[in-house]
């Protein structure tokens, strides 16, 4: 009896189609730790379809900002950037799987010539 | 305390009553017959960490949609709790729950309704291969009935030290001597079969040799040393502790759950490990 059902769990694992593992962060544009002009965007890669569900922007001795994620699915997803002052910030993100598992990870980089005026419509804050 | 924390937490506090649920029901299966003063006790420990397991799988899950925004008040959040539910975690948590019911079903009465336990731990435990890093890639033919190896024999080993706890304390001398002696005779076997199972899993799922630099590498280094240690009680147990309740002298009997409850504890920490493990970390990032 035990045999079998050792056979049937055997079974049951090879046919769960909807398995995946965590999405990470495999590339990014800007790249972490990168410094130069203030970017009206950010791409994020990760390494499996994923959704955006919180986004954070804090400029070094600022406060946290919310930012509205985008409600796409998909490997690359791309963050509206409100008007960025010169400084160091860090783009703090959260992405679900396909798989329901949540992952955390923060983006690091320098805005050394800030947004012109009127270049490009803030993001819209939460 | 933060969300991530609070939700790690519970998952370990699941691993350790979901493991505890389903070795009681292997141990029984193996032993019920000789434990007139023990089984009944064992079945309502069994239920009780069962029904325990569902409730921490269950607050878990209904904190997934926080932990996707980042706040407790995420969890109030229709659209995350709809992604929470459509995901593979949910299926999988539908899984465990019905195996743990199997379990709580099967350790009610002896007999026939006992085999509904057993079965409901194999639900239980295959239910882990559905979501997480063995379940992906070419190579899940083999790490996912790996990953059911390393589980079945945790389930086994650590399921079966409360019930020896109990029996050293409840049983004739005799009975417990027999009863132990069982158990490490076919741990010998089946614990490298755990450290097998795991370090090839290990070799499947990290990319190269380097990540075990990264935080889910040394966390999983930590797992083996802690393993090791977990080996030397296994030991003490085996050869000096537990051949040492035939003399039937209390001062031996005291000895020997004091390593239990080691082995007991240090299981569950690395329960804790693994816990922050996978749900933090992946073998690739």
């Amino acid at each position: 009896m035990r045999i079998g059902q050792w056979l049937a769990a055997s079974i049951l694992c090879l046919l769960a189609a909807t398995a995946h593992a965590h999405a990470h962060l495999t590339d990014s544009d800007p790249r972490e730790g990168s410094a130069g002009k203030a970017p009206a965007q950010i791409v994020l890669t990760f390494s499996e379809a994923a959704r955006l569900t919180a986004l954070t922007l804090q400029k070094e001795g600022a406060e946290v900002r919310k930012l509205a994620p985008p409600t796409v699915t998909g490997m690359r997803l791309t963050v509206l950037l409100p008007a960025l002052a010169a400084g160091r910030y860090v783009l703090g993100w959260r992405v679900v799987g396909n798989d329901g598992h949540v992952t955390s990870g923060a983006l690091h980089f320098t805005v050394v010539e800030p947004t012109a005026a009127g270049a490009h419509p803030s993001h819209r804050a939460v | 305390m933060s969300v991530d924390t609070l939700s790690v937490t519970l998952r370990a506090l699941a691993f350790v009553a979901l493991f505890q649920a389903g070795g009681t029901v292997l141990f029984l299966a193996f032993h019920e017959n000789e434990l007139p003063a023990t089984g009944r006790l064992l079945r309502r420990a069994g239920i009780l960490s069962a029904l325990l397991a569902a409730i921490l799988l269950l607050a878990q899950y209904l904190l997934e949609a926080a932990r996707m925004s980042g706040e407790f008040a995420g969890a109030l959040d229709p659209t995350l709790q709809g992604l929470a539910l459509g995901s593979a975690a949910s299926v999988s948590l539908s899984w465990r729950l019905l195996g743990l019911l199997l379990i709580t079903v099967g350790l009610r009465r002896r007999g026939a309704e006992s085999t509904l336990g057993v079965i409901g731990v194999v639900i239980l435990l295959a239910a882990f291969t559905f979501v997480g890093h063995t379940s992906t890639g070419v190579r899940r033919w083999l790490l996912s009935p790996l990953l059911l190896v390393h589980l079945s024999v945790v389930t086994f080993w650590f399921g079966a030290l409360l019930p020896l706890y109990l029996i050293s304390l409840r049983e004739p001398v005799e009975t417990s001597v027999r009863i132990v002696m069982q158990f490490s005779r076919r741990a010998v076997w089946l614990v490298p079969g755990l450290f097998i199972a795991g370090l090839t899993l290990a070799a499947g799922l990290l990319p190269n040799f380097a990540a075990l630099g990264t935080p889910y590498g040394v966390l999983l280094i930590a797992k083996v040393t802690g393993f090791c240690v977990l080996m030397l009680f296994a030991a003490l147990n085996k050869w000096r502790f537990g051949p040492a309740l035939r003399t039937g002298k209390p001062e031996a009997g005291r000895r020997f759950r004091k390593a239990l409850a080691a082995e007991f504890g240090l299981i569950a920490v690395i329960l804790g490990v693994t816990a922050v493990m996978t749900t933090f970390y992946s073998p690739e990032s």
